[in-house]
């Protein structure tokens, strides 16, 4: 059924169709109108043998002058040399008086065995194609006309002429065109199934590839020849698979990754429990050490396990779900009065320095509490002690501009273009003290390009580190739509 | 003489758990938490073991098997690999390599102190 269905069957039915049909009616047409030429020529000749016949019979038959048989009989037998021609001549009463073979004289007329001859003898000069029974019931053209002498019909004369010859001739043409149409035919088969496997060829080839793709099998690629359209559905179709490849290896590395993630604190709390079962008895400062970090490494797993919440959420698109009235300074406000016990417990001071009319923005206002808590916190983490961490804006035409600045370390420049990556880490050893997951600046980053904003960091050796969040005034009917199509200015998007 | 084992480790408290527990069985510990602290401790001095996490900072781990494969002193020191994520790659590559066994994070404290001390007592042999 699909095999009928398929290209190459569609193409030869449809090809035989639009030649075949054309064919056929060209080659019907061509065969009646060669027909009717050719009656109409046999027809002339016969009038005008019939003329002839009428002009030499027509002073013989003139009841006026002498019957003269034997001279009728003379002027009819010199068509005896024209094969296939039959002349008979009947007089005014309708009494056939003379033909080519002599049969018949002395008949009356009937319109049964000489039809059209009593309509001529009317006046009636007619024509017509007949089968003769006494003929072998062949087909024959009789043309009728009345004898006339001295404008006076005399009698009737009919000439007839087997048509069998013309009818062999035609059918001769008839076959040399079909022999011809059905060889042009193969020919346009023939073409149209190289024409079609030439098609199909490389389909059937994209469509094993695909299948190949489909398998698993993400390194297989399509061998792209020439340029025709199914090429180019060719190198479409390898370049998708590169994307899915590259995709599914971010992908691998991402899972990878999150087990990292996971499986390492929890080595950190098993390899803890352990200990202080081994040991605690004998070493009771051990619990007093270890206790508290198993606490800090089940708090990490829990910050992980939100955050991967939030990145599922980012992939899913949906991660600012309410564009509403945003005002900054409440942002900041609840910022400070989340975190700000915390940072002042590590002996850093915070500050903030806001203008009174900072304008109000479109955006999600626990988003952007995320984004400055998270800012503030690795702030906190990174300056040591006495030091202090200052927040700033500054309002534009067009923007607002929230600036995090703390007094710690620094960035060094190798660092600071991955540190919106995925699980990057800025520290050489990963440790609960600074309790970093490696996704919450990847996380600040999305949500800032969501409400249409960018995120850059500048970074100086011993001097500190400042992120600056630089966020559009949307118009209302902006929001919602926002995508996160602006990449931050000085840092490559992260991976994944 | 107690035996000498190299830690090296990135996660600061999994580094201090091995270090805590090999010291109580008497083994003498040496600590490195990236690659190239590693490579200065070991070429310092070549221990009898080397506690190996493959995910490091700067060097990674399978860099630091394949540097001490090079080295006349540290190339028949057995390697026991920590990993957190154990996959049929890194269990080949192994094979290259003087690794006496694998360890998938999170893994038993316990079982990584008798596979040391199996390894030890079959050297001494």
């Amino acid at each position: 059924m699909l095999q009928f269905r398929s290209i190459r069957w569609k193409l030869i039915v449809s090809s035989l169709l639009a030649v075949g049909i054309p064919l056929i009616l060209f080659g019907y047409f061509l065969g009646s109108q060669l027909m009717s030429f050719y009656l109409r020529q046999v027809e002339a000749e016969l009038r005008s043998k019939a003329r002839h016949v009428a002009e030499s019979t027509g002073p013989i038959l003139d009841p006026r002058t002498p019957a003269d048989a034997p001279a009728l009989t003379r002027a009819v037998h010199r068509w005896k040399n024209y094969p296939n021609i039959r002349v008979t001549v009947a007089d005014l009463r309708g009494i056939v008086q003379a033909t080519t073979n002599g049969s018949g004289v002395g008949d009356p007329l009937s319109d049964v065995n000489r039809p059209g001859m009593l309509q001529a003898l009317h006046g009636d000069e007619n024509s017509m194609v007949w089968k003769n029974p006494d003929y072998g019931n062949e087909d024959s053209i009789y043309v009728n006309m009345p004898v006339k002498h001295q404008d006076k019909t005399v009698g009737v004369v009919r000439v007839a002429q087997s048509l069998t010859q013309v009818q062999q001739s035609i059918g001769r043409v008839r076959a040399t065109l079909v022999t011809g149409f059905a060889a042009y035919g193969a020919l346009i088969i023939a073409l149209t199934f190289l024409l079609a496997s030439s098609i199909v060829r490389p389909v059937e080839q994209l469509n094993r590839s695909a299948l190949v793709i489909a398998g698993g099998d993400l390194s297989h690629r399509v061998k792209v020849q020439g340029t025709d359209e199914i090429m180019v559905l060719g190198d479409a179709l390898n370049q998708m698979t590169t994307r899915i490849q590259h995709l599914e290896g971010m992908r691998r590395q991402y899972v990878s990754n999150v087990s990292h993630e996971l499986r390492t604190p929890l080595a950190s709390i098993r390899g803890m429990a352990e200990t202080l079962i081994m040991h605690g008895a004998e070493d009771p400062d051990l619990a007093r050490r270890y206790l508290p970090r198993i606490i800090a490494q089940t708090d990490r797993l829990a910050r992980l396990a939100s955050q991967l919440l939030d990145l599922a959420q980012i992939e899913s698109g949906n991660l600012v779900a309410t564009f509403r009235e945003v005002r900054l300074a409440s942002v900041i406000e609840d910022v400070v009065h989340t975190c700000g016990a915390s940072v002042v417990e590590r002996g850093v001071a915070l500050q903030t320095n806001l203008p009174a009319n900072l304008p109000v923005l479109q955006g999600d206002h626990d988003r952007l509490v995320q984004v400055f808590l998270n800012l503030v916190d690795n702030a906190a983490r990174y300056t040591p002690a006495g030091n202090s961490i200052e927040v700033t804006a500054a309002a534009s035409q067009d923007a607002v501009t929230v600036t995090v600045r703390d007094e710690g370390s620094g960035i060094p420049s190798e660092h600071l273009e991955h540190i919106f990556d995925r699980f990057y880490r800025v520290e050489g050893s990963r440790s609960t003290r600074t309790g970093g997951t490696g996704l919450g600046l990847s996380i600040v980053k999305q949500i800032v390009e969501a409400h249409q904003g960018m995120i850059t960091a500048h970074s100086e050796a011993g001097k500190g580190t400042s992120f600056s969040v630089c966020l559009p005034r949307l118009h209302p009917s902006h929001a919602g739509t926002a995508a996160p199509s602006v990449t931050s200015a000085d840092v490559p998007s992260s991976a994944v | 003489m107690p035996a000498h084992i190299t830690i090296v480790e990135d996660e600061d408290e999994l580094n201090e758990i091995l270090h805590y527990n090999l010291t109580r069985a008497g083994y003498r510990v040496t600590q490195a938490w990236d690659g190239l602290k590693a490579k200065e401790v070991l070429a310092h001095e070549a221990p009898d073991l080397v506690l190996l996490d493959l995910m490091l900072p700067g060097v990674g781990g399978w860099e630091i098997c394949q540097w001490m494969s090079r080295q006349e002193s540290l190339k028949n020191v057995p390697i026991v690999i920590f990993t957190a994520k154990s996959s049929r790659e890194d269990f080949d590559q192994g094979r290259e390599y003087n690794v006496a066994g694998f360890f998938t994070k999170p893994y038993a404290t316990m079982d990584v102190l008798r596979h040391v001390e199996r390894i030890l007592s079959m050297k001494r042999e």
